[in-house]
């Protein structure tokens, strides 16, 4: 099924609801994985679309348009059959019908109604007037068939899109459009070929009252059509000259009916498409984002490019000496604690690579009794450390680590996890 | 140019994984822990823009043995005079480079297959001899290095003596970046520094920062909109009660209440977090105050009259315009009983819409409960908080964040978003929820700062 853009929009706004309410079923249906769309909104849409097709979710669908279409059709004929009547209604009036009345029938319904839909319907947030009923109805229909989630996703969607407003507009004006052209082209054809007489009939205004009026109405469709008022007569039983009164009348119609609900509808769709075409889709929404974030993190997800063989030859192994004389103290790396008193045997800080090989050397050739070497426990315990008291160890009797605990000591159980491992004497200060 | 490599080493436990972390937005790369070796295989991320891979991230394992191996490398160098790289190539294709030196050998490699990498640092630690034999080794490979200070915020650190040391080596693009809390603007600066040292992948770089700034500003504006939605939500929850409730009755009607107001809090929470690429365990938020109830049963509230006034409006002209046309259609003989009638039902039809639902409470014998505006501007201060924090927190952090009962926005502070939410809070049917979550955004704004 070839999806336009607003139903592929439509369909994603859908299915961020659904993914609001039941993320792991979504999740189970589609894995984000088999998207393969690049921006965040053509992943969002491919996937709703997809998910759509798999839930059944097209077919509905297609019957909402198929509904909107069968709607549309009858709020068409009814318009027509409207506009139709209106005109007949005024011709249908005892001759001679009065001019002031048929432009009244024929005009103030629709300029009151598109007065109060500026006023009052322009900015409601939910649809109004015959946008109203027709997704009432729609709701109603689609809700009998058991298929009435898509009511709501519809809803968001055009709100989202800034899409309501010149859609109800769209409505609202075609369908007074159909309506006052088929009242103007009734009065057309029937006063085309049928004789009737005018009159400018009144009880209780003055001539020049009529007058005012009157000439008031002519003033647009004059600017627009040059058209000429019929005389006004004084007395209403005088009758106007019938032809021009008839002229006049369609040229009215034409003027306050057709024509300012064409350009509302005419600007409306120009709006709907612009913004159509301007639509983007809120990736940062609840729902759409999470799903946004989990694409990216299934798509992107990192690979190990160089493993770990897991070779345990590098393990170092604590034998000591079994002979040796004196008590000393070194500190490797680094002295955590430079005040701390220390015995007279101390031997510094040994930490450059030579330093710590000349140690290793000394003490290889005269075994220590007992060795304390201290460790900064703010220095992270690695191989080589370990490595080098395990060097340490082969020359004395016995290794002491003393873990200084200084200023800090943020790996102070890291070191005491190691020193345990290897069976390590070792005291903290 | 094709595409760029940058790997990531240093010492071990110095944060390189945490730096990919912040710099990835994944909590979840890698494993970080504060044992020794926790990564052992060099990992590749890539970083895409639009379906496009900009640049590839590889982390490796911790060097460990810098100082032996500096030493067993410095055996290479009368055969490798002046050449870096030989050297190091050289030490890769001898047997010690895996009998004793597999991690760095890995790190090695990596770094000779990359374009520029990232030296991470622990500044808190001392300078130590080990440290500079490891950075002489990797500025033997012949690329870019930046070095990176980690744990800058830390009170022990020691910036200043790091980047002394470092000029020594001729390493002067030194970049501070605490990836628990890093610095406004540093993954800029830090993204800035590398196409210094590589000024081919400047476009691709530049591309990047600026794709990031705009999604921390959408991470920031979607927040804000579940933060308004949640404000929103809870504002129109109702408990209805019976007037004649006991007290006990009226107790678990609050609690209901409450438990709906706390699962709608941690739903926006666990947003908040995801957005922001955060783990749901990341941050929890302690129970919320037990008074959040308060009754409404004003019908003449001002909002609810506002609302009604210009809605019976409304109705009354629909309904009179209406009238007017089956009036005019009947010729007049309905003398205008069509258009009296008609603004009638339109004006009736809305005030039931409006205060229909309260006037069968009242006939009822019913109350409702309502959310108390307290309880709101606690919600928004707490949410705010959150966002604040996560706005700040580099992915790289471990720690849960706590939040408070305290974190709640000021009676003046919450008077505007008050005002926003007024439709919400007197039930006004037909409300433009979207227009309110829109305002309450823009009030919600004015009260945050990164």
């Amino acid at each position: 099924m070839n999806l336009t853009r607003f139903e592929q929009f439509w369909l994603a706004e859908h299915q961020r609801l659904r993914d609001i309410t039941d993320p792991q079923l979504q999740q189970a249906q589609f894995k984000f994985s088999e998207v393969s769309a690049a921006t965040p909104q053509a992943q969002l849409l491919q996937r709703a679309v997809r998910l759509s097709e798999r839930q059944g979710v097209l077919t509905q669908l297609r019957h909402w348009q198929q509904l909107r279409r069968l709607l549309s059709v009858i709020f068409a004929v009814l318009a027509l059959l409207a506009g139709i009547g209106t005109s007949q209604a005024v011709l249908s009036q005892p001759q001679p019908i009065s001019l002031l009345f048929a432009v009244s029938l024929l005009l103030l319904p629709n300029l009151l109604l598109f007065v109060f839909w500026v006023v009052f319907a322009l900015r409601r947030p939910r649809p109004t007037g015959v946008t109203g009923v027709a997704y009432t109805i729609l709701t109603l229909l689609q809700r009998k068939r058991g298929e009435g989630a898509l009511e709501q996703s519809w809803l968001n969607h055009v709100q989202q899109q800034r899409l309501l407003q010149p859609l109800m507009a769209l409505t609202t004006h075609g369908f007074w459009l159909l309506l006052s052209s088929a009242a103007w082209l009734t009065l057309i054809i029937y006063l085309s070929f049928n004789d009737y007489s005018f009159q400018w009939a009144t009880t209780i205004l003055a001539t020049d009252q009529v007058q005012s009026i009157a000439q008031l109405i002519n003033s647009v469709p004059n600017l627009l059509f040059a058209a000429t008022l019929p005389p006004v007569t004084d007395s209403a039983a005088t009758l106007t000259d019938a032809n021009a009164a008839g002229r006049w009348l369609t040229l009215c119609v034409l003027t306050y009916g057709v024509l300012p609900r064409a350009l509302a509808a005419f600007g409306a769709l120009l709006l709907l498409v612009w913004r159509s075409q301007q639509m983007q889709l809120p990736v940062q929404l609840e729902g759409h984002a999470a799903v946004v974030q989990a694409i990216a993190n299934a798509q992107q997800r990192g690979t190990t490019v160089d493993a770990d063989s897991g070779d345990g030859s590098a393990r170092p192994r604590f034998q000591y000496a079994t002979h040796g004389s004196g008590h000393y103290t070194v500190s490797m790396d680094y002295e955590a604690d430079p005040h701390a008193t220390v015995s007279d045997d101390y031997l510094g800080v040994v930490a450059s690579y030579a330093d710590k090989q000349a140690l290793v050397t000394r003490f290889t050739a005269a075994p220590s009794a007992q060795l304390q070497v201290r460790i900064a426990a703010q220095l992270t315990p690695d191989r080589s450390s370990l490595r080098y008291l395990a060097q340490l160890a082969a020359t004395t009797q016995q290794l002491t680590v003393v873990l200084v605990r200084g200023q800090q000591a943020t790996y102070l159980t890291q070191w005491q996890q190691q020193l345990d491992q290897y069976g390590v004497d070792y005291v903290v200060a | 140019m094709s595409l760029l490599k940058i790997a990531v080493v240093g010492h071990t436990n110095a944060g390189k994984t945490s730096l990919l972390r912040t710099l990835l937005h994944a909590r979840e790369f890698g494993e970080v822990d504060q044992r020794p070796s926790t990564t052992r295989s060099v990992l590749e991320q890539g970083v895409w823009l639009e379906g496009q891979q900009l640049l590839a991230f590889y982390d490796t394992p911790g060097l460990e043995s810098g100082s032996e191996l500096f030493v067993e490398v410095e055996s290479y160098v009368a055969q490798y005079r002046h050449d870096g790289p030989g050297q190091i190539k050289a030490f890769l294709e001898s047997s010690a480079s895996e009998a004793n030196f597999a991690q760095e050998a890995k790190v090695l490699r990596q770094l000779l297959q990359s374009d520029a990498a990232f030296y991470v640092i622990d500044c808190r630690d001392p300078i130590l001899p080990k440290y500079q034999d490891e950075l002489h080794l990797l500025t033997r490979c012949g690329k870019p290095l930046i070095p990176v200070l980690n744990y800058t915020a830390a009170p022990e650190q020691q910036e200043q003596a790091w980047r002394d040391a470092l000029a020594k080596l001729s390493l002067h693009a030194v970049v501070a970046f605490d990836t628990v809390t890093p610095p406004e603007g540093g993954e800029a600066y830090l993204l800035e520094s590398l196409a210094t040292v590589v000024p081919a992948a400047a476009q691709p770089l530049k591309q990047l920062i600026a794709w990031r700034k705009q999604e921390r500003k959408q991470r920031v504006t979607g927040a804000l909109s579940a933060i308004a939605a949640l404000l929103v939500e809870v504002a129109g929850y109702r408990e209805v009660v019976a007037e004649s409730a006991t007290d006990s009755e009226v107790a678990v009607a609050v609690s209901r209440l409450q438990q709906r107001i706390r699962e709608r809090e941690q739903e926006t929470v666990r947003s908040l977090l995801g957005r922001f690429a955060f783990l749901p365990e990341d941050a929890v938020a302690e129970q919320l105050d037990s008074e959040s109830g308060q009754w409404q049963d004003d019908l003449f509230a001002p909002e609810v009259l506002k609302a009604w006034s210009k809605d019976a409006g409304f109705g009354i002209g629909a309904g009179a315009a209406a009238g007017a046309g089956i009036d005019l259609m009947v010729g007049g003989l309905s003398l205008g009983a069509a258009t009296a009638l008609g603004a009638a039902a339109g004006g009736l039809y809305q005030s039931w819409r409006h205060l229909g639902d309260k006037l069968k409470q009242r006939w009822r014998g019913q109350r409702e409960l309502t959310v108390d505006h307290a309880t709101l501007a606690t919600l928004a201060g707490r949410q705010l908080y959150l966002l604040q924090q996560l706005a700040r927190r580099g992915h790289a952090a471990t720690e849960t964040l706590t939040i408070a009962k305290h974190h709640r926005l000021s009676r003046t502070q919450f008077k505007d978003i008050q005002k926003a939410l007024a439709p919400i809070s007197s039930h006004s049917p037909d409300v433009d929820q979207q227009k309110v979550i829109r305002e309450v955004m823009a009030k919600l704004e004015e009260n945050w700062s990164a």
